[in-house]
């Protein structure tokens, strides 16, 4: 079969569902709502980041292939013959989408050009022209269970990193439990907040030490990252085999409730994909967020905090699956108002706020760098100045890895982290907040004597 | 009676009748039918699917926090279409009139709150449905996503406009004639109003009905749907 | 690709890749190292700590081709975090990784996170007005005349003609409340005038007296 061919009855399924891609194929009034909230099309208005003119890529083939007015009137219609020489623009397109559903909260009928373009990278994928890092991350995440492609010695020895980081703050032993069957928590962030950026995770081992549940969660040495690129690449069965090792894990660790980390779209596969679809049957454990869990405890008055620690305006970014698509709105702010002394809002925030320019994948791609630097990104690093923050907090590893590549590319000196990283530099344990011995300040008034 | 008055006021209604009525259907059917694997949710969300549906087909909130010019033109340019079509209902049926009657109206009363309405409601369709043409061809953004079906379809709807406007304002057009033959077309016996405007009017109005399920006019349906896919739970 | 190149002391030059890293790394040698990490605010020479992180990442680099995390790095060395990021104050992966001449390309195909770390962009501590110069002459110190010197390029860094126009500017000033004469300045330091631009390529004004904490007179 050619490629046309293929691309052609890819197109041509649609007609027999999801039911949403469906009416989005066949009902855009073509206002432009979509390009006037797109943070793409933000940066820089061309014809070819227009949402509803991606869309048309696949649109007009729907057309062609399904309608009978795109069959007999063609262009009059809007319809179009697919040509394989497309492709190219194809690939360039549908990975230039952030995939951040601003357009679907804005668009008048609701049509969410993230699933138009999740469509086409389908498409792309069983082409195989998706994007090489994107191949490599899928590949490496199916092999190793993450995206490091770390294996459990190099896990635990991060770990005891962890603990021996934690017990240098504190003086005391905070532990981080590892493969502890019948443990209540199984936690599961991704794989940076261990191995790079390790304070999201120290944070949450603190919250349990402090509240004296330190022997009731556990991570795995196997399943330590719930990043899953198959939903960026559009590859449902990676998706699903990805994510079905993790729900192994935490049916053979026999866990009451899955902790999941700072990961916007790890959340989501989970509790808004996995767990309704009943991917796996129904489950013998809850699903529930890490920022959730933590805002549960500070609502309570379980946590004590030394903001004094934060003492620097920080601002707050909603990744794009946790405020779009989770729900996850409040909890982040209750943990940042609680842990620091100057917390700002960025405006638009919550379900409309602008993304990164780093989604659906886009974040790892540095092949497309200065496009996510002065296009996807103009308008977020527009909203951050505007705070004045110099401390961004935002719950996603994709959205750090954007945030700080634009602080660089725009030479602005501000920090990028995470929420959990905030309550680890505040939390009291026996009363006391992480004492650092600050090297730097050594080091500068020994070169001033 | 000419043939083509008899072609487009006799013969074509029951088609147009007969392919919106069956084209619809068959819309609503395939789309309820197409399987859709597990809800999509949007955030903020209501908790009320049915009124946010609702709020969303009468309103356009959404838009209205997006694009703040495009809700006015266009949810002015909706809301009064929608009056014109209980406007048309009003000469065609009478049922309209009875109920206002009912009300207390005096006829005279009636006739003049039609006039000023029905003028004033034309006047803005037509210069909101020229404000969206002029969108269109001016807004970038708008511009380069508009193909010849979405330029048919306003131009379509604004030529029904002028007609109908021009029968209004232009020479005197006896409305009666109109419910005399709506009445006709019931028993099948049409009594067309010799009136070339009307005719042109009638013709335009005609094909529009047609189009609409084959066009993406049917967003006017479509919203129910996709509206109801996601952003509750 | 926007490759730049630049020239540290000996007058070799070295070319870099669009994100600053040494590429090709066959290039590496130790003044590299030695002139990149003033780059990277190391401004008093390499110390055996330093080395002994550059010499493990290049023997990972090139014995084993990986770059380890961030984490690895640490435990493997037995420091803590903060005490590398004392030692690297741009980072560990723009500061440590990039002096021991990994190349971008190579740090990004072995792993995409690699990149995914906070760094201090380096900025004076003093306050500065809307022209960079330094507000308060008695917040000067020498980490600010390195800052200021940065820009500037300079193969050796700061050498000790450097620091002897930036003290007599400074004495100078202490003294009059004034800005001595170019000419004055290339006199009292047996400087010609071109011997002097080269050392201050910034200008005398823009570069010698900013370096040295002197205000901008109009």
């Amino acid at each position: 079969m050619s490629n046309k061919e293929k691309v052609e009855n890819a197109v041509a399924a649609i007609n027999k569902g999801p039911k949403a891609l469906k009416l989005y194929m066949e009902i855009c009034a073509k206002c432009g709502t979509c390009a006037s909230v797109c943070p793409v099309y933000y940066g820089s208005p061309e014809k070819k980041f227009n949402p509803s003119v991606r869309s048309d890529l696949i649109r007009a083939v729907y057309k062609k292939q399904c309608t009978h007015s795109g069959k007999i009137l063609g262009k009059l219609a809007g319809a179009r013959e697919f040509d394989e020489r497309e492709l190219e623009q194809w690939v360039e397109d549908f990975y230039s989408c952030t995939g951040c559903r601003r357009c679907a909260t804005y668009c008048p009928f609701g049509i969410d050009n993230s699933v138009i373009t999740r469509k086409g990278r389908a498409i792309l994928n069983t082409l195989g022209l998706t994007p090489e890092v994107m191949k490599k991350v899928v590949e490496i995440s199916l092999k190793t269970g993450n995206t490091d492609g770390a294996s459990p010695k190099a896990f635990m020895a991060a770990i005891e990193f962890l603990e021996e980081e934690m017990r240098d703050e504190h003086g005391v032993d905070i532990k981080v439990p590892v493969d502890v069957e019948g443990a209540d928590y199984f936690y599961v962030p991704p794989s940076g907040d261990v191995l790079v950026n390790i304070e999201a995770t120290t944070g949450v081992a603190k919250v349990f030490h402090a509240l004296g549940m330190s022997d009731r969660w556990t991570m795995s040495s196997k399943c330590f990252d719930g990043a899953n690129y198959g939903l960026f690449t559009g590859d449902d069965n990676s998706m699903k085999e990805d994510n079905k090792m993790y729900v192994e894990e935490a049916k053979r660790l026999r866990i009451k409730t899955m902790l999941m980390g700072e990961c916007g779209h790890a959340h989501r596969i989970m509790k808004f994909m996995m767990e309704p679809g009943k991917w796996w049957g129904d489950l013998p454990f809850t699903i529930t967020n890490c920022l959730q869990w933590t805002a549960e405890h500070i609502r309570a008055g379980r946590l004590q905090f030394d903001k004094s620690k934060n003492s620097m305006p920080v601002t707050y970014h909603d990744p794009c699956n946790f405020g779009r698509s989770c729900n996850i709105v409040e909890e982040p702010r209750i943990i940042l108002h609680a842990t620091c002394m100057d917390f700002r809002e960025m405006h638009p925030n919550r379900g409309e706020n602008w993304c990164c320019g780093g989604g659906a994948g886009l974040s790892a791609m540095d092949t497309i760098h200065e496009f996510r630097m002065e296009v996807t990104g103009k308008k977020k690093m527009e909203q951050i100045r505007a705070t004045g923050a110099k401390y961004v907090a935002a719950a996603c590893s994709n959205c750090k890895r954007q945030l700080i590549q634009l602080m660089e590319y725009h030479k602005e000196d501000i920090a990028v982290g995470g929420v959990h990283d905030m309550l680890s530099r505040s939390i009291l344990i026996d009363g006391k907040a992480a004492e650092h011995v600050d090297y730097e300040h050594q080091a500068v008034e020994t070169s001033s004597q | 009676m000419s043939t083509y008055a008899f072609i487009v006021g006799g013969v074509l209604p029951g088609i147009a009748a007969l392919t919106f009525i069956i084209g619809m259907t068959y819309r609503f059917r395939v789309w309820s039918r197409t399987v859709q694997p597990g809800k999509m949710t949007l955030f903020p969300a209501s908790d009320n699917t049915i009124k946010a549906v609702l709020a969303e087909a009468v309103f356009f909130p959404g838009l209205f926090r997006g694009d703040r010019v495009l809700w006015m033109f266009a949810w002015i340019f909706h809301a009064t279409l929608a009056l014109v079509f209980l406007g048309h209902l009003r000469v065609f049926t009478g049922l309209v009139d009875r109920i206002l009657a009912a009300m207390g109206l005096s006829a005279d009363a009636i006739a003049a709150m039609s006039n000023t309405v029905g003028g004033i409601a034309g006047v803005v369709l037509l210069a909101t449905g020229i404000m969206l043409l002029i969108r269109r061809v001016t807004l970038q953004r708008a511009k380069e996503i508009s193909g010849l079906p979405d330029f048919f379809a306003l131009l379509l709807i604004i030529a029904i406009i002028l007609t109908g406007n021009m029968m209004r304002f232009g020479p005197h057009f006896e409305l009666e004639q109109t419910r005399v033959w709506a009445r006709s077309l019931i028993t099948f016996s049409p009594a067309v109003p010799q009136n070339g405007l009307f005719l042109t009017h009638a013709l335009l109005a005609i094909v529009l009905i047609m189009y609409i399920p084959f066009s993406k006019i049917l967003h006017f349906g479509g919203i129910f749907f996709t509206q109801s896919l996601i952003k509750r739970r | 690709m926007r490759r730049k190149s630049i020239q540290f002391a000996d007058g070799k030059s070295y070319t870099l890749d669009e994100h600053g890293f040494l590429d090709p790394p066959e290039q590496w040698d130790e003044p590299f190292a030695e002139g990149m990490a003033r780059l990277q605010g190391i401004f008093d020479g390499l110390t055996e700590e330093h080395w002994n992180i550059i010499r493990y990442l290049r023997n990972k680099f090139l014995e084993e081709h990986t770059v380890p995390v961030v984490v690895y790095a640490c435990a493997d060395n037995n420091i803590r975090l903060n005490k590398l990021k004392e030692l690297f104050p741009t980072g560990y992966h723009r500061g440590a990784c990039r002096i021991a001449g990994i190349n971008y390309e190579f740090m990004y195909n072995s792993n995409i996170w690699l990149t995914y770390e906070s760094h201090k962009i380096l900025e004076a501590e003093q306050k500065l007005t809307p022209a960079g110069f330094l507000e308060d002459f008695d917040q000067w110190n020498e980490r600010f005349a390195h800052l200021m010197a940065n820009e500037w390029n300079l193969p050796h860094g700061l050498t000790d003609k450097h620091w002897e126009v930036i003290k007599y500017l400074r004495d100078y000033y202490r003294v009059h409340k004034n800005i001595p004469t170019v000419y004055e300045t290339c006199r009292i330091n047996n400087l010609s005038l071109d011997e002097l631009i080269e050392l201050f390529p910034a200008g005398y004004r823009r570069g010698a007296c900013k370096a040295a904490g002197l205000p901008f007179f109009g």
